[in-house]
């Protein structure tokens, strides 16, 4: 809209300076180097805005992605952990083959599926708005495990965007619910069969009651992230 | 002739001016842009940090309830290799990439995972991959 | 000058390939070598004669890079870019391969023996220097990664008679390692050199090191503010003098004479040289002097130079061109 502007001050200013000279071919080409000079210094302007802008949001807006990727993805990675141990454990007492080759298959799986989510983060911020963008920040601003996710209710929370943000005490908004956001139906699906399939494997190997607790707890309300409606 | 002092005062200004508007302008779409293109890679880079952080601590945990508690001085000391490794992913901030000793912590806690596949005599499934990028730009 | 140094005798030590490194066995009866055609070979002095007592072919898949005894001179280990570290027993005069020691990601770059003899460094390409523990039934176990450096790791030497571990780097810099707590951390890191670091050597008490570089400079290293024994505190390496302007390429191997104090230095300019403190020189601005200089000492880059442990003036060094010459060292008036 600003060129457009330029454009009309630039023929006012023109035709005030007719005073100034009275050869028309003249006034023409000084307004000519005039419209040229000033669309000039806009580009200038422009660009050194756009540099000193960017300079400026560039490691903000790193900080704040890379918040909501490290909570995001941790969780996932737990399970991959869990797996890989108990994969390299079946392998060490080679008697378990069956275990080894599911354990082995439900990682592959968690691997796309680990895959898929970056993709669709990746997509989520490249896609968005800046007025969306905005509206984002002050969802997302914190991550709190002190706050719970009322995801167990049932019929909550079935992939709308925004239904488990509230106001805190301080009156900035809560993210509550970032998978529903972040990870797309059919991955959600994915993960929590893979976090099911997990548990029978695991319940089959001859492992401590301590170990299929620690991994049932993966998905309970202090990491929400796993908290699928398995 | 006054009137030119003034016209070239009004020129100058007027340069200013343009050059003001056109800064304004590409500011606010820079602030966006920069916004949006560093949480595309915050968000990328965060995720393989928080995957390969939280992998590591499920593979400490789980070793750590497989084994049998200390039969011997070797089984103490893997123990002990994963009881200090889970405590240093556990006091890692991971989440604040301003942390200056995010990449040494980082490095070290790597080492750590390397010295207990090495112990337990086991290769994982998952890379431990010394070679993370640097987080700014 | 040339005089000072005098050839005794070339071996061709692995033909058609190159000869990596050479290290003395503890009591300098015994010389291993190692080169790109992944065997080790033993070497015994017959008469006035260098010759092979034994090849260790069977051990690696690629180039042996670097070799070390153990203080009892009973064993010794080798690195090699197959990624692995063999643990060689010796068994009168063969010796078999006891363990392998896997964990690097790539090229195991050097491997040290340290002074206790029941701990073992290793550095690769994959960055990392690894510390591991020997046990009474021979079990090898890793104590510590240390991920300290940037770059690939060249190589790790141990203090003399502390458990004090350091490791040059293609990232320019020195780190020094001690342990903690249970396990290994890195207290300090020596900058100065303007490109990969090489090789570094203690001297015989172990208050300097020095250090040499793709950046044609040999660096003295001293420890100032001797940290107590026990203590908390770090010492202090601080750069006490720089060789520079001796050198026309990479300077790939230094040693320090722990019967003499002379350094030898292996270079890329095909020659190898000696330098001495200057006598009355300050401990804290020492000053050094070329005393020796084997302008075409092989055909090829040297790749090592080592002191012989008992007779303070003879030096082996080994070449891309294969070959291992032996030297006797005359001291100038």
């Amino acid at each position: 809209m600003a060129w457009v502007r330029t454009a009309l001050e630039i023929q006012q200013l023109g035709g005030e300076a007719e005073v100034f000279d009275e050869d028309g071919d003249e006034m023409r080409l000084l307004q000519r180097d005039w419209q040229l000079s000033m669309e000039k210094r806009i580009k200038e302007g422009y660009v050194d805005g756009i540099e000193a802008g960017k300079e400026n949001s560039l490691q903000t807006g790193f900080n704040f992605g890379y918040k909501v990727g490290v909570n995001l993805l941790k969780h996932y990675g737990e399970l991959k952990g869990i797996l890989s141990a108990l994969l390299a454990w079946c392998q060490l007492h080679k008697t378990k083959d069956a275990a080894s080759g599911k354990l082995h298959e439900l990682l592959t799986s968690l691997d796309q599926c680990e895959e898929q989510i970056v993709k669709d983060l990746s997509s989520f911020y490249k896609g968005a708005q800046p007025s969306d963008l905005l509206h984002c920040v002050e969802d997302m601003a914190l991550i709190s495990h002190e706050h719970r996710c009322e995801l167990n209710e049932p019929g909550s929370c079935a992939g709308s965007r925004n239904c488990c943000t509230s106001q805190d005490s301080n009156g900035s908004s809560t993210f509550r619910c970032m998978n529903t956001n972040y990870i797309s139906d059919s991955t959600k699906e994915e993960l929590c069969k893979i976090f099911k399939e997990t548990l029978l494997v695991a319940e089959q190997l001859d492992i401590s009651a301590e170990l299929l607790y620690y991994i049932q707890t993966l998905n309970n309300t202090e990491s929400p992230l796993i908290q699928l409606k398995c | 002739m006054e009137g030119t002092d003034d016209l070239f005062d009004d020129i100058i200004m007027c340069e200013q001016r343009y050059r003001g508007e056109g800064y304004e302008e590409g500011l606010a779409e820079g602030n966006s842009a920069g916004e949006s293109e560093g949480k595309q890679y915050g968000a990328v880079y965060g995720a393989r940090m928080g995957s390969e952080l939280g992998c590591y601590l499920g593979f400490a945990s789980t070793w750590r309830l497989l084994l049998v508690p200390a039969s011997d001085d070797r089984q103490r000391r893997k123990i002990k290799a994963l009881d200090s490794l889970i405590a240093m992913i556990r006091n890692f901030h991971s989440d604040d990439p301003t942390n200056p000793n995010l990449q040494e912590d980082m490095a070290n806690i790597r080492g750590k995972v390397k010295q207990v596949c090495s112990m337990l005599n086991i290769q994982p499934d998952f890379q431990i991959n010394p070679s993370a990028k640097g987080l700014s730009f | 000058m040339k005089d000072t140094l005098t050839l005794l005798s070339r071996v061709s030590a692995h033909p058609d390939s190159r000869c990596w490194f050479l290290a003395w066995n503890p009591s300098g009866t015994l010389l291993a070598s190692c080169g790109g055609d992944r065997t080790i070979r033993i070497w015994g002095k017959d008469g006035d004669n260098w010759v092979c007592k034994s090849v260790l072919g069977e051990g690696h898949q690629r180039t042996v890079r670097k070799v070390s005894w153990s203080p009892c001179g009973n064993y010794l280990a080798s690195a090699s870019f197959d990624a692995t570290t063999c643990i060689w027993m010796k068994k009168k005069e063969e010796f078999e391969c006891i363990t392998t020691l896997e964990g690097h990601e790539n090229e195991v770059k050097s491997v040290a023996w340290a002074p206790s003899g029941s701990l073992l460094a290793t550095c690769s390409r994959d960055k990392s220097v690894w510390v591991w523990e020997v046990d009474e039934e021979e079990e090898y176990e890793c104590v510590s990664v240390l991920n300290s450096h940037t770059q690939d790791v060249k190589h790790v030497v141990w203090h003399p008679n502390q458990e004090l571990l350091a490791s040059a780097s293609y990232d320019d810099s020195v780190k020094l390692y001690r342990e903690e707590e249970d396990d290994w951390v890195c207290c300090a890191t020596l900058e100065g050199h303007t490109s990969t670091v090489w090789s570094l050597a203690f001297d015989q008490t172990g208050e300097q090191l020095a250090t040499c570089s793709d950046d044609k400079t040999v660096r003295i290293w001293r420890q100032l503010g001797t940290g107590e024994q026990g203590s908390k505190s770090d010492p202090n390496w601080k750069c006490v003098c720089t060789l520079t302007g001796y050198h026309t390429r990479t300077v790939y191997d230094v040693n320090w004479n722990h019967l003499t104090g002379a350094i030898a230095t292996a270079c890329g300019d095909d020659a190898v040289r000696i330098f001495e403190e200057d006598p009355g020189s300050d401990p804290l601005q020492p000053t050094f002097s070329l005393t020796a200089h084997m302008p075409r000492a092989h055909t090829q880059d040297v790749n090592c130079v080592t002191w012989h442990p008992k007779e303070p003036n003879l030096l082996a060094s080994c070449s891309d061109d294969g070959e291992m010459a032996f030297w006797r060292y005359q001291k100038p008036e």
